[in-house]
């Protein structure tokens, strides 16, 4: 597993500026930018990373908008050139476990044990996560048009597959169906893909 | 698990289906606490079982992270729709409403009218060429064309109608959580087709009880004032839409709008009881004291400086006091009868902000705040209405004669210090001829002589019970402060010749509070859960008659909107913009930027007289402020750790962009006639393309624009 982490050289690649100073950051735009490609580049990464623990999007999305919130204004303590996601992840895991707290009173899905585990799956298996993703687009590609649309409307914003049902006037039960038919062929496909490149 | 070690295989393919099961539950939020624990108990099992979790959540998160949206078009608008209620700001069905608005919703139009006018025109730096804004400055076309175009947006944002908030009863079937609300009517109330889920919940969920339990409380209230709509021949507005309820019990309780991320939850949930645990949460949160201490220590001492006074030492008092739920009635007894240093207690600074001129204007207040009565007129002469006479007045200083401030040595403290009584106040009537005043509290006299502390007595007499109108004063505020009109107007002037709009409402919630030992929460709870407080604002055909503004007795039919006070205003405006958050790097220096930005604001509004009619209605400061304050700037800008720059830098459409900025403005998605105008109006790119990259140029400058209108529009510093 330690193979697969991710090294500072893998994140850093073509990013790592050497002009780049730690002390220079505040006087130099430059910094400021670099900071802002990095930032703009690991935001969904950083996001499912928060979805691994906290599997409700809406709920996630709020607590990543709190890590954004402390990744800015630490932003002149991050080294460049360091892992820029490790070091986000570790500020959202902090956001995350602050959620919980707040929520503590609320109807709690899972454990701490659970939360604890799959927080440090997640950032041993990013590089293979986020290899998923280039294949899920080309999966997406191949999916029959009316598949397409539904897993669109499905994650249109603030949508459910309950409201997708009355949208399209579809017994809700039809809609889970098809919904889960759709994300498992998207699944077995990027799997296929996956194996297809492991194998040449 | 037992099968576990039988045959390995088989049982991992078979637990996989069961996880894959689950996991889709998981993905449609269906998963039910066995079901979780079955989850987490097959992930935690076996490695290969947490790879099959993490590639589910990390293939549903991509998905809902940049799946395509179906982009830009009509349909989208109308999911959308699905939440909002399809309003169509500018389309002929708005002049259907009653254009009788409440005079300050019509001082806030105009004001909002100048905004917009005087904004565009001046606002500095104005990017409006780029969007095509600048095209056609019309001046009147901002207030008046309801026609499409470019003009439209401006006008969609601030026209009077928009400021109503969006009803759902009267568009079937356009508002989801109106639909579930139906659906899920409890049978047997006997209510009509709007179930009220204010009003019905708590009867199923009484756990919270005073003397009478909630429901009861609830119950009655509900009753008598649908009998009162019945009288007068009314039919109430229907129910607010979630998204107005939100933003208006989040102003009321916590003094600030929902963020964003809370109004998307709060539409996404759809059980029935959502409305009576926001109120619960609401009462819990941090934000309830801080508000609570704000609207308050405005009324006790004023927004403005006086050197006697020590305002952080009297708000500490007054946050102790609502974080503990402290007694109504012992925090007034406290005040009253306090003494010593004003930096060592600060429940003595209520006083020493009054005592100047022989404590006339202690006298006053107290009358005021505590016993609902306004008495600053028999100081001259007797009440020409009621039995409030000259004497009355004197009898109640009587308590406050020998109470005299000190400032303290070598220090900027003031000292609070009681004398034991010694002369009866003296007074000259109209007609010239000196009258000694014997002390008293309204028809009851007592005698001081030798009395220590003639305060403690008074406090005594308020508040023990003995005199109910410590209760009835509090019960009219504070349900004034929630619905819009007290039962009585002014809300503090409660004698004879004003009798109140309900009196056995008044009554018995006053009973009631007193029974639950002053509880200010548990007052809270009661009218927030009632059915009134769930009405929507908007006035409609069946009841345009209830319209206190016009002077006659409210009726409660609807909720009466509010302006915000400044303190709500700056708040929101955090909430929405992120703004404190630009520049300032701990929580320090957050806290200084709005105790500087606040004070410029407050130094415009402050009154002498603590007069809560001065709140916000649409001054030129404010407008300035507003427009080009600095505040407004920062909020805008593109910079690091702004709402704004969060928005532009998303993922996600080009729409989306703009749902979430009228989202975190106005708690509600756009209208789509909105959208229609602001999609003429801006440059939106395809999606893929927005979706890869943030953005800039004249769209960035489009988008900040699409804010600034919001922000500056009517409806956002209205409380709904």
């Amino acid at each position: 597993m330690s193979d697969s982490r991710i090294t500072p050289q893998t994140i850093a690649d073509g990013d790592g500026d050497a002009s780049a100073r730690p002390d220079a950051v505040m006087s130099s735009e430059a910094p400021r930018d670099e900071f802002i490609k990095l930032f703009t580049k690991f935001q969904r990464r950083v996001f499912l990373f928060i979805l691994s623990q906290v599997p409700n999007p809406l709920e996630a999305e709020e607590i990543h908008q709190e890590a954004n919130v402390i990744i800015w204004r630490k932003f002149d303590r991050f080294e460049l050139g360091t892992n820029f996601l490790a070091w986000s992840c570790q500020i959202a895991n902090y956001e995350v476990l602050k959620y919980r707290e707040r929520k503590r009173r609320d109807r709690h899905l899972f454990s701490d044990e659970f939360v604890r585990q799959v927080a440090s799956d997640a950032i041993e298996q990013a590089d293979e996560l986020e290899q998923r993703r280039h294949h899920l687009a080309v999966c997406l590609t191949k999916l029959k048009s009316n598949d397409l649309e539904l897993i669109q409307q499905r994650y249109s914003l603030g949508e459910s597959g309950k409201s997708v049902s009355e949208l399209l006037g579809r017994p809700i039960n039809s809609i889970y169906q098809s919904l889960s038919r759709i994300r498992r062929t998207l699944l077995e496909c990027v799997n296929r893909q996956i194996r297809a490149q492991a194998t040449p | 698990m037992t099968i576990a070690s039988n045959s390995a295989n088989t049982t991992s393919s078979l637990e996989h289906q069961e996880l894959g099961q689950l996991l889709e539950l998981l993905c449609e939020d269906r998963l039910d606490v066995h079901q979780a624990t079955r989850l987490e108990e097959l992930v935690l099992a076996d490695p290969t079982a947490r790879t099959l979790y993490l590639e589910y959540i990390s293939l549903h998160g991509t998905l809902y992270w940049d799946a395509a949206r179906a982009g830009v078009e009509e349909s989208e608008v109308a999911a959308v729709g699905v939440v909002t209620g399809d309003h169509p700001v500018t389309s002929g069905t708005n002049r259907r409403v009653p254009r009788r608005l409440t005079g300050l919703a019509v001082l806030l139009t105009s004001a909002a009218v100048v905004i917009v006018a005087v904004g565009l025109a001046f606002r500095p730096g104005s990017p409006a060429d780029a969007t095509g804004l600048a095209g056609t400055e019309d001046p009147s076309g901002f207030t008046t064309s309801p026609g499409p175009g470019v003009v439209a947006s401006p006008t969609a944002v601030v026209d009077p109608s928009a400021q109503q908030p969006i009803t759902i009863s009267a568009a079937p079937g356009s508002q989801l959580s109106n639909r579930v609300e139906t659906r899920d009517l409890s049978p047997g109330t006997g209510r009509e087709t709007l179930a009220d889920p204010g009003s019905s919940v708590p009867k199923s969920s009484a756990s919270v009880t005073g003397s009478g339990s909630l429901a009861e409380i609830v119950g009655f209230v509900d009753d008598r004032l649908e009998a009162g709509w019945q009288d007068n021949e009314i039919t109430a507005s229907g129910v607010a839409s979630d998204s107005e309820w939100l933003r208006r019990v989040c102003l009321d309780i916590v003094g600030h709008i929902p963020p964003a991320s809370e109004v998307l939850a709060f539409l996404k949930d759809r059980r029935l009881e959502k409305r009576s645990e926001m109120i619960e949460k609401l009462l819990d949160d941090s934000d309830y004291i801080r508000h609570s201490t704000t609207v308050w220590s405005n009324l006790l001492v004023g927004r403005g400086s006086r050197q006697e006074v020590n305002r952080a030492a009297f708000e500490k008092f007054l946050r102790e006091s609502f974080a503990r739920n402290r007694p109504w009635n012992e925090v007034v007894s406290e005040m009253v009868s306090a003494g010593g240093r004003n930096d060592e207690n600060g429940a003595t600074n209520f006083l020493l902000a009054h005592l100047n001129n022989d404590a006339t204007p202690a006298t006053a207040i107290t009358a005021r705040l505590f016993l609902g009565t306004q008495v600053q007129c028999t100081q001259c002469h007797n009440h020409p209405f009621n039995d409030w006479r000259q004497e009355q007045f004197y009898g109640l200083t009587a308590f406050f004669k020998s109470t005299r401030s000190e400032r303290v040595r070598g220090s900027d403290a003031f000292e609070l210090i009681s004398g034991s009584f010694d002369v009866s106040p003296y007074y000259e009537d109209r007609q010239g001829v000196l009258h000694m005043a014997s002390a008293g509290l309204g028809a009851r006299k007592v005698d001081l002589t030798g009395v220590e502390d003639p305060r403690v007595l008074l406090a005594k007499l308020m508040t023990s019970g003995e005199d109910s109108r410590l209760a009835r004063a509090m019960v009219n505020r504070t349900w004034a402060r929630l619905l819009g009109y007290g039962f009585t107007s002014p809300v503090d002037d409660m004698g004879p010749h004003t009798p109140p709009s309900h009196p056995e409402v008044l009554d018995r919630l006053a009973r009631e509070f007193e029974t639950s030992g002053f509880d200010v929460k548990q007052l809270v709870r009661w009218i927030c859960n009632t059915r009134a407080y769930g009405l929507t604002s908007r006035m409609t055909d069946g009841n345009s008659v209830d319209d206190p503004a016009t002077g006659s007795q409210p009726l409660f039919s609807r909720v009466y909107t509010k302006p915000m006070s400044v303190e709500q205003l700056y708040d929101s405006l955090l909430v929405a913009t992120w703004a404190d958050r630009i520049t300032a790097d701990d929580w320090e220096s957050v806290a200084g930027n709005r105790r500087r930005w606040q004070s410029q604001f407050v130094h415009s509004f402050e009154t002498d007289e603590n007069d809560e009619a001065v709140t916000f209605a649409g001054t030129i400061t404010q407008a300035m402020m507003m427009m080009n304050g600095p505040l407004i700037q920062d909020a805008l800008s593109q910079q690091p750790g702004s709402y704004f720059h969060q928005i532009v830098h998303s993922r996600g459409s080009d729409i989306d962009r703009v749902k979430r900025l009228c989202l975190s403005a106005l708690g509600r998605f756009p209208t789509s006639s909105e959208m229609a105008a602001i999609q003429k109006m801006l440059p939106l790119r395809p999606t893929g393309q927005a979706r890869q990259t943030p953005a800039s140029g004249p769209l960035a400058d489009g988008l900040q624009d699409v804010f600034w209108a919001y922000l500056n529009s009517n409806e956002f510093v209205t409380v709904p």
